[in-house]
């Protein structure tokens, strides 16, 4: 209670308040903008968040993730171009209602879902992570390499076309986190005489080039292609309401979304977008009027919002209780933990209780601040549409560097960054996953260690990994999902070409 | 396919790949001290190995990712992204602040924006908050170059 408490003193500060408003805006903003994601925005913002405390750090880029998502939303209905990819979904009934005069009314509808499906995946997230924290406290160097393990392999399936390319990128993830000194021993590897590289490459740097920089190169050539242009299309005579009765018919889907969102984002690698659809798919069993799905319902805007906001919640369960990173977001949250000597896992809640009970008390403040804001603002916020985003990317370039630079006044970071930018634009290009290769990046050490110390107990007899229940249960369940996806890789169709 | 236009195949990542990890698998005995060090670049290069067969293999049963540039957008933007490589590698040398306003009033320039006026207030007002972000409000010194 004490630790409850004290995270309540901690958010209640004015700064922290400003910090998520703030957040929330811009977040909305950047997220309005088609080419700039929430998770761009937010990997900008990572190395300046040093100079916050940690609770202020997280609520700042938690509360831009949100508005992020919804930014993406709003341009999603009135444009027909979603400013993230979790908007895709959105985008189909809600830009249909916007068509017909009801802008207005889709975007209120898009605000309460959001809203609750967020909600919902807070208050599972207060109620589970604590309690698999507590169950892996049991977790010794076994349990934690199969628990990694697993990980690795359902992070596999963010490449849902191929599962080749999603292994490859965390592999190598894995691997370029080896280079520097080893974590047990201290002996350089693969450094080749280099000071810089003996220390291996930094996180920050790496995320900053890997999700930022790379989609400011496609945002270049988009804008050389031309794209990247479009008008508001909101009348401004749409004086449509969200009446209750519409408010009320949707309330199952709120539920179903959420609930979809949240054992989505819980899970490692899926991310909003398949949310977004899953809970699209799922809403419309339960419309009123079902044929109407796709043609401008307000069920079809109620119940993908609802899925993918939830998933920006939920995805701190596995991070928060266990240590693993399930999405790029809930990466780069850790970054930031990590840059302020937080270990999240099992041991979190006895080392840093006030902390995660202020970051669950900022995430409620950005929910409440993201609701206002949109519900009042929404309308304004697509007119940053109207950016010339050719101003915007010498900008961000430039942010970059100082981002890269920031954290150790390296030189070999900001080449580090530019370095990753490019790997990142041909992955994206080649439609591998960036966020396999930052997420097997995070996970290698973390998983070498374990490994090594579960060999030392073991005297190098790989038994022990199925003579622990646990291990020995996630060792299956880990087994199942690569058969599974070898099969889907053997099946799927061979090119007709 | 239209002629003139430059295409980039999947299959080229992948034999890419599949020397590096030659390369590496060949380089690690050199590289790092013999034992448990050498275990885990060992195992994943090798994965990154077999999977990058795995791929090259797939990119002949299945469709590959091709993408296609015309000349004149490869060009563009091959120069967009040295602008952004001569900016990275020569902020030590010059300066971060310097080099900034250089840096968008030419990426202005590459972007077809002719007006003096918003190349000026952009090249002068970016590096200028960021100077007052940076330096001022968050005690982060950037690199001075020339200017020190």
């Amino acid at each position: 209670m004490d630790d409850v408490l004290s995270g309540l003193s901690i958010i209640l500060e004015p700064t922290t308040i400003l910090i998520a408003i703030a957040g929330v805006i811009l977040g909305s903003v950047l997220g309005a903008i088609p080419g700039l994601s929430a998770t761009m925005a937010i990997a900008l913002l990572v190395p300046f968040t040093f100079t916050l405390n940690p609770v202020q750090a997280i609520v700042l880029l938690t509360a831009m993730y949100k508005g992020g998502i919804f930014g993406g939303s709003i341009a999603a209905i009135l444009l027909n171009t979603p400013g993230t990819s979790a908007a895709a979904a959105t985008a189909i009934d809600g830009h249909q209602l916007a068509r017909q005069g009801k802008a207005r009314k889709a975007i209120k509808m898009a605000v309460v879902s959001s809203s609750l499906g967020d909600l919902f995946a807070v208050i599972v997230l207060i109620s589970i992570a604590g309690v698999i924290a507590n169950f892996a406290l049991e977790f010794g160097p076994p349990e934690y390499t199969a628990l990694i393990l697993f990980a690795f392999t359902v992070i596999l399936g963010i490449s849902q076309k191929s599962i080749i390319k999603g292994m490859l990128a965390t592999v190598l993830g894995v691997f370029i986190g080896t280079i520097g000194y080893d974590p047990s021993t201290g002996v350089p590897r693969l450094s080749f005489g280099s000071m810089e590289l003996s220390g291996g490459f930094e996180l920050v740097p790496l995320l900053i080039g890997l999700l930022a920089v790379s989609q400011v190169f496609i945002l270049m050539e988009e804008t050389f292609l031309g794209k990247n242009t479009g008008n508001d299309i909101m009348k401004p005579d749409d004086n449509s309401k969200l009446t209750w009765q519409e408010f009320k018919d949707s309330r199952l889907i709120y539920l179903q979304s959420g609930a979809i969102g949240t054992f989505v984002g819980s899970l490692p690698g899926l991310g909003p977008t398949v949310a977004a659809f899953l809970g699209r798919n799922a809403g419309k069993r339960l419309a009123k009027n079902p044929k109407k799905y796709g043609k401008g319902a307000l069920e079809g805007v109620a119940a993908p919002e609802a899925s993918n906001s939830a998933v920006g919640s939920s995805n701190l369960i596995p991070l928060i209780s266990l240590g693993i990173p399930g999405d790029a977001e809930a990466a780069l949250i850790l970054s930031v933990l990590i840059i302020h000597g937080i270990t999240p896992g099992p041991t979190v809640f006895d080392t840093d209780g006030p902390i995660i009970y202020g970051i669950y008390f900022g995430i409620l403040i950005s929910i409440c601040v993201l609701f206002l804001f949109n519900w009042y603002a929404s309308r304004w916020v697509v007119k940053v549409r109207n950016i010339n985003v050719t101003l915007l990317i010498p900008a961000i370039l430039v942010l970059c560097v100082a981002g890269s630079y920031g954290m150790n006044q390296n030189m070999f970071d900001v080449q580090t960054m530019f370095i990753f930018a490019v790997i990142g634009y041909l992955m994206i290009k080649f439609q591998f996953p960036t966020t396999a290769l930052l997420i097997g990046f995070i996970l290698g050490p973390i998983f070498e260690s374990s490994l090594r110390q579960s060999m030392i107990l073991s005297n190098n007899n790989p038994i022990i990994f199925f003579q622990n229940p646990i291990s020995l249960v996630f060792i299956i369940i880990t087994i199942m999902i690569v058969i599974f996806y070898i099969i889907r890789e053997v099946k799927s169709p061979k090119n007709e070409d | 396919m239209s002629e003139g236009n430059i295409y980039w195949r999947e299959r080229y990542i992948y034999i890419f790949l599949i020397i590096i990890s030659l390369l590496v698998l060949f380089i690690i005995p050199q590289q790092i001290e013999e034992g448990a060090p050498r275990a885990l670049p060992y195992f994943s290069i090798s994965i990154v190995l077999i999977c990058s067969i795995g791929g090259l293999a797939n990119c002949f049963r299945k469709k590959e990712v091709v993408i296609s540039f015309s000349k004149s957008l490869l060009l563009k933007l091959g120069s967009g992204i040295f602008l952004y490589f001569l900016y990275v590698f020569l902020i030590e040398y010059i300066g971060y602040y310097i080099l900034s306003v250089i840096f968008i009033v030419l990426a202005l320039y590459l972007f077809k924006t002719r007006n003096i006026k918003t190349m000026i207030f952009s090249g002068v007002i970016i590096p200028l908050m960021l100077y007052l972000l940076l330096e001022q409000l968050l005690g982060l010194f950037m690199p001075t170059g020339i200017l020190m």
